[in-house]
């Protein structure tokens, strides 16, 4: 085992029924980064933290959390982690109070000034029942209560889920607070990818159960590139590119994202013959979606619909 | 684990005080009930069943406890785990950093704690009133506490069964309710054995399987796959009892509701009967009506006055009436009712002047005043005057009747092992009214007897081991013969009063039954002996009748669904172990096996698992087949690229190949680079 990774999986697999919700997963999470897991709904996500946290039992496969076997977490792993849930469910008849209380009472390192930060950052009385909680408000209850154990892992199911940009604001923040300690990582599922851009050292793409990217958040954002062709008239046929993610056909023009486009991807464009080509800088959203989206050529889905009666 | 038990008692507590409510309500409905029966009893208003004075010992408490503590204890348990079934508050749970053994024990000690609020503390009141004097006009004693104790404990099993049927994580919904076919069963043990100890030790162990598979199912969240083997072999046995009593209450809708009819079964019954002149004949009855009479040669009995064939009517009019003895008058002690049934502790004899009178099992009179419900004293055979014990009353072997008014002879009369008394309730004295001989042992009497004769009810029978004698109510012998056969093999003697001849009173018959054990184990091969009495009390004539044989009225329908059960258990529907419907049931058995082999192998069950899973099936039938397909867990399967054949997708590599499982097909696009920062 690496010690210096945190996260470790080998052909990790899950199905349910006859579907494979996580097919071969071999991932690396280093220590001391925020490790950002990425993917549409239903992609796996939820799934691969759900088996790292020992919570589901792998089909096949194997893999470690902080150095131990996923299968058999101990109390002690467990304390180290902290897990916050995708729906932030928690038990409805209590208050803030009693929920901070009752967190308190299982871990040693437990920071009442965090808690009470966190909590009041998001205006959550103490008396509050937590079925009278917004979603969001709940999701601010949870994370206090996922980060006042000090966790030296933090996994994070979709955090942002149900916060207003204010709260996601802040949850940025207390994640930027807890990895000033270089040992702390943080592991973390989104859908908000401007809160990944600021945050994320690192992101894992899932696509339809198998991991398709695992790189520095840099590297992931300049791989993935996109040109634009003008011609006269209509766009000609495209021909076979290496790397080809989508080519998007306008009325005279061409855009195609692959990922990474060298010389040779250069020199296949311009034998199109267009009158104009240039790079178009992406950022991390629309990198995302042109990874995750429909591959192939097609045109807008409005310009499907034209001439239609 | 101190807070999680809190968290669990605060989550739960509603849910106790609505069992206490019910618990409460129904005991005092129940205790009330036993106040009627006694004013009742006290006001000769009705036909009471005696066996409600005592509230802890009366039938309908105990079922009505029974139902409601069954309920109470799988819905608290099932509560339990189904507040934390969403899959988030689930994960919340079991991140707690304790182990999940721990987590188990909090639920489990909250749960049994709220459960011993909900349905103890009523018990714990219903018990102090009963103890109080003054509120219940029946002896106590704490033995009588136990079908209460077991009930209550049966209880917890339900408990059990509902975490199970709220955790387990089965892919067909059905089966994850399962684990309270165990529990029911470990139930209807409760009102079929006879003692506590034998309840404890089925409560124990049904309690025991059902907490390892909770505590298995604690461990894995719900699957069977990852529990440690404990937890799967306890899981697999409670499934098997839930499958059997699945199977069984099918098989008995299916033969109820289809067989039975197609079959158009209706029940005859035969017996000898004897008429008033002393002919015997076999009469069969269909559904209380008597459908044939035939004399022992088998010919229909014909009407003395028109020697035409008999009318039934008419026929039941020559029947001859008497009594019947069982010999095997018991030490009170020794009488052998089941502990839930009151007559192991006390037999209502008499209510003379608003006073019950019982025989408990000690062999002492115990009088009550019923109007205030509280204990007067005792009655006592005399002392002969040597002795300093006195010897105790014994106690009819198969009790009392429960409807009776209470005055007949046959309740004034009581025994001990060399006397038969009189008891005077009115004077509350005690007089003997005839005493065996000194080597004899009084075996059975009888004063209850039925007869045409205006002095029929004056005579008592009494039996020991060598003599039938029939007194009088004043102690005079009317006659003496011997015992014989053996009342170790005929326990059951049956008299008849016959038409008097002659003017004499002494011309009666007497039949000698076999014990139907005995005659069982000798392939129902002893006859009924019977004789005739002169009047000067000789054996006139004397007969064997054989045993109207009851093997093989097991019906078809009974039959074939057996086979469906386990292959022991068809050896108690059909004893002869190579009848054609055990050897059917057998045959099947082994089909069943084959069948669980087949679905090993094709899942690719490790050789122990497969011979394990085999073995268990062919002991128990469908029912362990029925088992294997709710327990186990059924992988995906998918064709191997290397070797083409279908193989499981949660192993490391091909179980026929050991080709490993393909990587993900790579599409040209993915992005894999170090994770280091820069």
């Amino acid at each position: 085992m690496n010690e210096k990774s945190v996260i470790q999986t080998h052909g990790l697999t899950k199905y349910f029924g006859r579907k494979p919700a996580v097919y071969e997963l071999n991932l690396e999470v280093p220590r001391g980064c925020v490790f950002a897991f990425l993917g549409r709904n239903g992609s796996g996500k939820t799934t691969t933290i759900r088996m790292l946290m020992g919570l589901v039992q792998p089909t096949r496969g194997a893999g470690t959390i902080l150095g131990h076997d996923i299968r058999s977490l101990t109390p002690e792993i467990r304390a180290r982690i902290g897990y916050l849930t995708e729906e932030h469910q928690l038990y409805s008849w209590m208050n803030v109070k009693e929920c901070g209380e009752f967190q308190a009472k299982f871990h040693a390192k437990w920071n009442d000034k965090i808690y009470r930060g966190v909590v009041g950052h998001f205006g959550l009385k103490p008396t509050a029942t937590v079925k009278d909680l917004s979603r969001g408000e709940r999701a601010g209850l949870c994370l206090a209560l996922t980060l006042a154990p000090q966790p030296e892992l933090l996994m994070l199911d979709d955090p942002g889920l149900g916060l207003d940009p204010v709260a996601r604001r802040a949850l940025v923040e207390s994640m930027i607070f807890l990895t000033r300690k270089s040992d702390r990582t943080i592991f973390f599922s989104s859908h908000h990818l401007s809160d990944v851009e600021r945050v994320a050292d690192y992101i894992a793409v899932f696509d339809r159960s198998v991991l398709r990217a695992s790189c520095p958040l840099e590297k992931f954002q300049e791989s993935v590139q996109q040109m634009r062709l003008r011609f006269p008239g209509a766009p000609p046929a495209l021909p076979k590119i290496p790397g080809l993610l989508q080519a998007i056909r306008t009325e005279n023009e061409l855009r195609v994202t692959c990922v990474r486009a060298n010389g040779e991807t250069e020199k296949i464009l311009r034998g199109l013959a267009p009158l104009e080509m240039e790079a178009v800088p992406l950022g991390l959203e629309d990198a995302f979606i042109s990874y995750l989206g429909e591959r192939g050529e097609k045109t807008f889905i409005l310009s499907e619909l034209e001439g239609q009666p | 684990m101190k807070t999680l038990i809190q968290k669990d008692l605060r989550e739960n507590f509603k849910v106790a005080v609505i069992g206490l409510l019910f618990f409460s309500v129904l005991l005092l409905q129940a205790y009330q009930s036993c106040l009627a029966v006694l004013t009742g009893l006290l006001n000769r208003t009705m036909s009471v069943q005696v066996n409600n004075l005592q509230p802890l010992l009366a039938t309908n408490l105990l079922i009505e406890t029974a139902f409601l503590c069954a309920i109470f204890g799988a819905a608290l348990g099932w509560l339990q785990t189904r507040n934390e079934a969403h899959r988030d508050l689930w994960a919340f749970l079991i991140h707690r950093p304790v182990t999940r053994t721990e987590i188990f024990l909090s639920k489990v000690i909250a749960g049994l704690s709220l459960y011993v609020l909900g349905a103890g503390l009523p018990m714990v009141v219903l018990l102090a009133v009963v103890r109080m004097p003054g509120h219940v006009a029946a002896p106590f004693e704490w033995a009588m506490v136990l079908p209460l104790v077991s009930i209550f404990l049966a209880g917890i099993v339900f408990y059990f069964a509902g975490l199970l049927t709220g955790l387990r994580q089965a892919r067909w919904f059905v089966s994850r309710s399962f684990g309270l076919g165990l529990a029911i069963a470990a139930m209807l043990s409760l009102f079929s054995l006879p003692e506590f100890w034998q309840m404890l030790i089925v409560l124990t162990v049904a309690a025991a399987v059902l907490a390892t598979a909770v505590w298995g199912a604690y461990q894995s969240g719900g699957f069977y796959r990852g529990q440690p083997l404990a937890g799967r072999l306890a899981l697999g046995l409670a499934m098997t009892a839930g499958c059997g009593t699945a199977l069984l209450v099918g098989i008995g809708l299916f033969s109820t509701l289809v067989l039975y009819p197609l079959t158009n079964r209706s029940l005859d019954y035969s017996a000898y009967q004897m008429t008033r002149a002393g002919t015997i004949c076999q009469v069969t009855w269909r559904d209380n009506e008597i459908v044939s009479a035939v004399d022992l040669a088998g010919h229909p009995l014909l009407n003395p006055h028109t020697g035409e064939k008999i009318e039934f009517k008419e026929l039941q009019k020559q029947f001859a009436y008497g009594g019947t003895v069982v010999s095997g008058m018991n030490h009170p002690r020794e009488n052998q009712n089941n502990y839930q049934n009151d007559t192991r502790f006390f037999t209502l004899l008499n209510c003379t002047d608003k006073v019950l009178w019982y025989l408990d099992r000690h062999g002492k009179l115990i009088g009550f005043d019923g109007r205030t419900r509280k204990f007067i004293g005792t009655l006592e055979p005399p002392s002969d005057g040597g002795t300093v014990t006195r010897e105790p009353f014994l106690r009819q072997h198969n009790g009392y009747f429960y409807y009776n008014s209470y005055n007949d002879v046959s309740r004034k009369l009581l025994p001990t092992a060399k006397t038969i008394y009189l008891v005077d309730f009115k004077e509350r004295s005690v007089a003997p009214l005839f005493t065996v001989t000194n080597k004899e042992v009084i075996g059975g009497y009888e004063g209850d007897l039925a007869g045409y004769r205006e002095n029929s009810r004056n005579a008592i029978l009494i039996t020991t081991r060598k003599t039938i004698r029939l007194v009088d109510t004043a102690g005079s012998v009317l006659f003496t013969v011997p015992y014989q056969p053996a009342d170790t093999e005929y326990p059951q003697v049956q008299f008849t009063f016959l038409q008097p001849t002659n003017g004499s009173i002494n011309h009666f018959a007497l039949w000698f039954y076999p014990d139907s054990e005995t005659n069982r184990m000798a392939g129902w091969k002893m006859p009924i002996h019977a004789l005739w009495l002169g009047p000067d009390q000789t054996v006139t004539q004397s007969a064997d009748l054989p045993f109207l044989n009851r093997e093989g009225s097991t019906s078809w329908p009974d039959q074939m669904t057996a086979t469906l059960l386990p292959p022991a258990l068809h050896l108690t529907v059909d004893p002869k172990i190579t009848s054609v419907w055990n050897l059917a049931g057998l045959a099947l058995a082994f089909v069943y096996a084959l069948v669980g082999w087949w679905l090993a192998r094709r899942y690719h069950f490790t050789t122990q698992t497969r011979v394990g899973w085999t073995l268990f099936i062919f002991l128990f039938g469908l029912v362990g087949l029925l088992a294997l397909l709710c327990t186990e867990e059924w992988p995906m399967r998918e064709t191997c690229p290397q070797c083409k054949k279908l193989r499981v997708v949660d192993r490391e590599s091909c179980e026929h190949c050991a080709s490993p499982f393909l990587p993900p097909e790579v599409t040209g696009t993915e992005i894999f680079a170090p994770l280091t920062k820069a």
